[in-house]
């Protein structure tokens, strides 16, 4: 299994998923940086967290408009996508997941662990014996989830929404933390699940969501 | 030089916290009863186009999903 993690001026996380990738499922991930050709073979792409260009404009506004980004749009009907916070904003602004992620209501930089209920076990990201309710830290200024009724009835119908807050931190419509797209490959959320792998991170729930990929991939490929 | 002003504003129906707590601390200075936060963006273009300028602001400068744009031609 081939995994990148792209790269763009401001993204911080990239790093924290490597690590992740690798102590999970033995894999070293490629960084891509932004300025780098995108090739076609990789089974798992992922958009880390951070800041892409200091969130001018809008968060992932300026890095959804990227030539890597429309090539990732290219691959997205035959490869697997994952967006982790900033990653998340930049698949919403790009178009690939809908919605749109706004301040929360608090005015407030989130920096805490939260519980997250799994709503949808049957994902590429949470079919190995994923607890009901798991711990993930959230890092975020920008992570209210924001659709319009019609879109928020299309994805309970069906079954699009993975993650919501058991509290409703920030403001986000119907609690929804991350959502996949209607043909399940394409994965955004909020919280950080590379940063509950190891004992000495809060909690280890990220550890079983990274393995389900590399579970889902050798089931289906 | 045609030139080309851009309001982005939050749309109605989201509650946006930093207007209403800038709102709050107003209403205790000055007696107003509204107040929005939103983007103000200037444009100078070459060609009198204003197809164009709508478009860049539904691909890039504005998020139609959550927010709410007008564009002003400045005559000068």
């Amino acid at each position: 299994m081939k995994v990148a993690v792209i790269v763009f001026p401001g993204t911080n996380c990239d790093n924290d998923v490597c690590k992740a990738i690798y102590s999970s499922l033995g894999i070293k991930a490629e960084r891509i940086y932004f300025w780098q050709e995108l090739s076609d073979n990789y089974d798992l792409i992922i958009l880390p967290g951070g800041f892409s260009y200091g969130d001018y404009l809008r968060s992932g506004a300026i890095a959804s408009k990227l030539e890597i980004v429309n090539k990732i749009k290219d691959l997205s009907s035959s490869t697997y996508i994952l967006g982790i916070c900033n990653g998340f904003q930049i698949l919403t602004e790009s178009g690939l997941l809908p919605g749109a992620l706004i301040k929360n209501n608090t005015s407030k930089f989130m920096c805490k662990n939260v519980e997250l209920m799994v709503e949808n076990t049957k994902t590429f990201f949470t079919n190995l014996n994923i607890k009901k309710n798991i711990f993930l830290p959230i890092a975020n200024k920008e992570g209210r989830y924001f659709c319009d009724k019609e879109t928020l009835e299309d994805l309970k119908e069906n079954n699009q929404i993975i993650f919501r807050y058991k509290d409703n931190i920030n403001g986000s419509i119907n609690n929804i933390a991350g959502i996949i797209n209607k043909q399940g490959n394409i994965i955004g959320m909020m919280p950080h699940p590379e940063r509950a792998i190891i004992p000495e991170h809060q909690s280890c729930d990220g550890y079983q969501l990274f393995v389900s990929i590399l579970n889902y991939w050798a089931k289906n490929k | 030089m045609f030139k080309y002003k851009v309001y982005i504003l939050p749309k109605k129906s989201i509650i946006n916290p930093e207007s209403e707590q800038v709102l709050l601390l107003s209403k205790k200075i000055s007696n107003i009863s509204s107040l929005k936060i939103g983007k103000y963006i200037e444009i100078e273009s070459e060609q009198e186009d204003y197809y164009n300028i709508d478009m860049l602001c539904k691909n890039l400068l504005a998020n139609t999903i959550t927010e709410s744009y007008s564009i002003v031609k400045i005559d000068e």
